[in-house]
């Protein structure tokens, strides 16, 4: 069922209680509490949209994007899209798992809303594997490590409609990648908040895809929330895609959980999107962990990436390594901010963090913000950020060796923007990454020649 | 060994601030409170024009429609703004000599370890001394005026240079700027006023003596300092406060305008009473500083020393507005026990070819919260705009916190802005090899702290070097675990 909410803003918590009961009613009372708890705070004013006078929003004033009316699906529709038709320019040589979303909504193309790979993961529809077999896992962990006080985790849990569940068992060890879609087609501007969960048994090992996509060039509102949670001894690789035209507004927030010994990395690539805000939350809750946290965003027009990251270190000899990246063309504006959290007692943390940011115009903009909050003394901290231009000496040494002003520059930004990539383990996707990167960066990615979807 | 480092750790930690006394100057006091009331009578009392009492009644207007900020990392226990008395002035206000000056308040100064006579004839630095509120004593004053500087008390200013306080007053920390900007715009008391007049090079350094006396009387200091095209001056700010139960508040605001091709070097030693080591009373220190580098060429630069105040939420910040202009900004914040100290700088770059430093080093030891907040902003306009900032912590114990809190903001694609920031302890091989040399872990730990805090040290004038060598030793030796 499609529904309308009037002046977003303004609309949504009247719009709440118009569809509470239908939406609840198909998402099986999975998010009963978390929904009717944040309806409740945003009534009394304990939460309030995003906007710019709130410290972690402070360059993104995202209220001001949610003035205008929005469709909402309270149930999943009929669509015949098969994502390997799709996709084939994103990730061409990917083997790849795949499971998909329409508008927030699980589609089995293939009638299957629960798979398990030859390796053995299990992974599909939430609502599905809540009603077939797996409420135990996802009661343990759904909404449990995550911060329901952040506002744009409780707007996703008024609206929560299905997402993905990926649950790999204890001692699963998978090197097929699992590929997630969440893709956004509609002809109204439509309004979508799937909520994910991956969980990754002991000694598990698996590597994640996620690709978000818009087909129709309609203005929409993506708010999702992911969480991974890396039991003790996983190891878990996760690379985000964004690349939705540039009317949109994603807002996404990713909530990773660390045990012992666990490793994580991610990868939060954001090619194209309008209003984009990125919350990254890793919370490392044992020893020996080790997190990675990688991120690059091309901005060009008059687009808006803010990229807002949470390292907690919330346990002794614990490592993490912090990598962002940023090109800013055009009018566009880009923002990062990143805490680096060492709890009382979290002795022998060692935490790296790097923003590096490069402005190509005099109307680019960028904002930064990197953070230490450091209570414990045994330990080894240090951040950096810069923002500038090209190198005009490297730019000279090529230009001297007969390559042309354009090639050098292309050169280069590819160069600095590889750094991030360059560590994707999975070659089909990081070929592919470098393919969209440079496409992106040499401009031939306004319009893709081989799929349908205009990215 | 961790035995001895405890027992060092107690012993520098547990020793007692050393500059509590309290002068008994018969004093008058203002009851209590804050009022239109009261401000007129401050006003009237000080024999100020009207021009005088607009400007502070617009500013307590503006403060009664503020909050105070709530965005720093400090925890600021309520401070009731009714219960303060905003006037306090010796009865005595003026003297000829140094002989008519209240024994007392030169007994005070030997005890600081600066008294009066000997650094009017050693040191040859011009002391303007402000016991409270009203300024007692201004020397040098005559060999200054001979150059055409203009050094006295803001009070004096605003009866003798009406036109200079007129245009320069506010210029840079307008009333409304901050809740406690426009606090101390409605009720500041005393403070001290440069002029240096066009391509003068002021022959000595400037410095004047803050001290906190009475009781429950707010410090409410303004320091207005005006260097005209080609000038020099370097000024010395320095703080000591007597040992109190009550927490004390000390809201004062420093204006610096720098014209072309002058430059402005402004060191501060601050210690004002910490609170003893359960953190009970101490000082709030809630300051704002601010200069601008008005013409083509300026140059600002900012030294600072903090070891003292239970609370610090203090930024001094430069707006680069002349083109080429240069602003540098060193500064050690030594917190201890339960300090909280939340400070940092701004630079502000609107013109072009602008250039700023950053050195801020942190060190923090016991129950203590130490913060480096700042933000570099370069505008549009601001081509080939080069900041470099460097912020390191030193934390000493598991019970402190070190944090770094940088913004930078950058609308212009020749910026070059760089940060960087560490967060580390004393190592123990760094111990161990001052101790296999015969070097005691008490002095090795000063060593290592002193050459970490070197930068920044250098960049003070050779007297409040010394002094604020001392004062890190003082504060920190041993405590390392």
């Amino acid at each position: 069922m499609k529904k309308k909410v009037e002046k977003f803003e303004k609309g949504f918590l009247t719009f709440f209680n118009d569809i509470k009961n239908e939406l609840q009613q198909t998402t099986h009372h999975l998010y009963d509490d978390v929904a009717n708890e944040a309806a409740s705070a945003f009534e009394t004013g304990k939460l309030q949209l995003p906007h710019k006078k709130m410290e972690d929003y402070k360059y993104s004033d995202l209220k001001k994007h949610l003035k205008s009316d929005f469709v909402f699906y309270t149930a999943p529709e009929k669509a015949k899209v098969y994502p390997k038709d799709l996709f084939v320019c994103d990730v061409p040589d990917l083997d790849a798992e795949t499971v998909m979303l329409i508008n927030g909504w699980f589609h089995d193309y293939d009638g299957k809303k629960l798979k398990t790979t030859d390796e053995g993961i299990v992974y599909g529809s939430l609502l599905y594997a809540y009603e077939n077999g797996y409420k135990e896992i996802i009661d343990a962990y759904l909404n449990k490590h995550l911060n329901t006080g952040s506002p744009l985790v409780a707007l996703n849990n008024m609206f929560a409609q299905d997402g993905f569940f990926v649950y790999v068992p204890d001692n699963v060890v998978a090197q097929t990648p699992i590929q997630l879609i969440n893709l956004v087609s509609a002809l109204e501007e439509v309004f979508v908040s799937p909520h994910s969960l991956i969980v990754a048994g002991k000694n598990s090992q698996a590597k994640f895809l996620l690709c978000e996509h818009s087909i129709f060039p309609k203005y929409f509102l993506n708010n999702s929330v992911m969480q991974i949670i890396a039991l003790e001894n996983s190891h878990i690789e996760y690379v985000r895609l964004q690349n939705a035209h540039n009317e949109s507004y994603q807002f996404t927030s990713t909530y990773i959980h660390q045990t012992d010994n666990s490793s994580v990395k991610t990868n939060t690539i954001t090619l194209h999107g309008g209003v984009v805000r990125n919350n990254i939350v890793a919370s490392i809750d044992g020893k020996g962990c080790y997190n990675e946290m990688y991120g690059l965003f091309l901005v060009d027009k008059g687009q808006h990436v803010d990229n807002w990251t949470l390292i907690d270190h919330k346990q002794a000899e614990s490592s993490s390594k912090e990598l962002f990246k940023g090109i800013i063309d055009d009018y566009a504006t880009g923002a990062f901010a990143g805490k680096i959290l060492v709890r009382k007692d979290s002795q022998h943390t060692d935490a790296e963090q790097t923003n590096k940011n490069i402005l190509l115009t005099s109307d680019a903009k960028m904002y930064t913000k990197p953070q230490l909050e450091i209570y414990a003394d045994d330990v080894v901290c240090s951040h950096g950020a810069t923002v500038g231009q090209m190198n005009e000496d490297e730019l000279f040494y090529m230009r001297q060796r007969g390559i042309s002003q354009k090639t050098a520059r292309l050169m280069l930004l590819n160069a600095f923007a590889y750094d991030v990539i360059k560590d994707i383990s999975v070659e089909p996707v990081k070929n592919a990454v470098i393919n969209l990167v440079e496409k992106r960066l040499s401009g031939d990615l306004t319009r893709c020649d081989k799929c349908e979807i205009k990215c | 060994m961790a035995k001895k480092d405890d027992d060092i750790l107690k012993k520098v930690t547990g020793s007692e601030y050393e500059f509590g006394f309290v002068s008994n100057i018969e004093e008058e006091i203002f009851p209590p409170g804050l009022n239109e009331d009261i401000i007129r009578k401050i006003s009237e009392k000080k024999n100020e024009p009207k021009w005088m009492l607009d400007f502070r009644l617009k500013a307590y207007r503006k403060w009664k429609s503020m909050e105070m900020p709530q965005w720093a990392h400090l925890r600021i226990p309520e401070i009731d703004y009714q219960a303060i008395s905003y006037f306090a002035a010796p009865k005595k206000p003026k003297y000829n000599s140094l002989d008519e000056v209240d024994p007392e308040i030169l007994e005070t100064f030997n005890k600081l370890g600066i008294p009066l006579e000997e650094q009017l004839v050693l040191a040859g630095v011009a002391v303007d001394a402000i016991v409270d509120s009203t300024s007692v004593k201004t020397t040098f004053k005559e060999t200054l005026s001979n150059l055409g500087i203009i050094f006295c008390s803001i009070s004096e200013a605003i009866q003798d240079h009406p036109d200079l306080v007129k245009k320069y007053l506010a210029s840079v920390v307008p009333v409304g700027d901050n809740y406690f900007a426009a606090l101390n715009s409605a009720v500041f008391s005393d403070g001290s006023f440069v002029y240096i007049p066009k391509g003068v090079r002021c022959p000595m350094e400037l410095s004047s003596y803050f001290r906190i006396n009475a009781a429950n009387t707010g410090q409410f200091e303004r320091t207005l300092i005006i260097a005209d095209e080609g000038s020099y001056v370097s000024y010395l700010e320095g703080c000591t406060a007597p040992q109190r139960d009550e927490n004390q508040l000390h809201a004062a605001v420093v204006e610096i305008i720098v014209h072309k091709d002058a430059e402005v070097k402004y060191s501060t030693v601050q210690n004002w009473y910490p609170g003893d080591k359960d953190g009970k009373g101490g000082i709030f220190n809630f300051v704002t500083k601010r200069g601008i580098c008005e013409g083509e060429n300026s140059k600002l630069t900012w030294a600072q020393v903090e070891t003292g105040s239970a609370i610090t939420w203090k930024y001094p910040s430069t707006i680069l507005k002349g083109d080429n202009s240069i602003s540098e900004f060193y500064s050690v914040a030594v917190t201890n026990n339960h300090q909280q100290a939340d400070t940092g700088t701004k630079m502000i770059h609107i013109g072009k070819n602008t250039k700023s430093h950053i050195v801020s080093k942190g060190i923090s030891a016991g129950y203590s919260e130490n913060s480096y907040r700042g933000l570099v902003k370069v505008m549009k306009g601001a081509e080939n705009a080069r900041n470099y900032s460097q912020c390191d912590s030193l934390l000493m114990g598991d019970k402190c916190g070190a944090h770094t809190f940088p913004y930078i903001e950058v609308e212009n694609k020749t910026a070059v802005v760089e940060h960087e920031a560490t967060t580390s302890k004393v190592s123990e091989d760094q111990i161990f090899y001052c101790n296999q040399r015969g070097i005691s872990t008490e002095d090795a730990v000063g060593l290592i702290v002193n050459g970490y805090a070197k930068e920044v040290i250098k960049q003070l004038p050779m007297e409040f070097a010394v002094e604020a060598q001392k004062l890190l030793q003082i504060t920190l030796e041993g405590s390392v675990g």
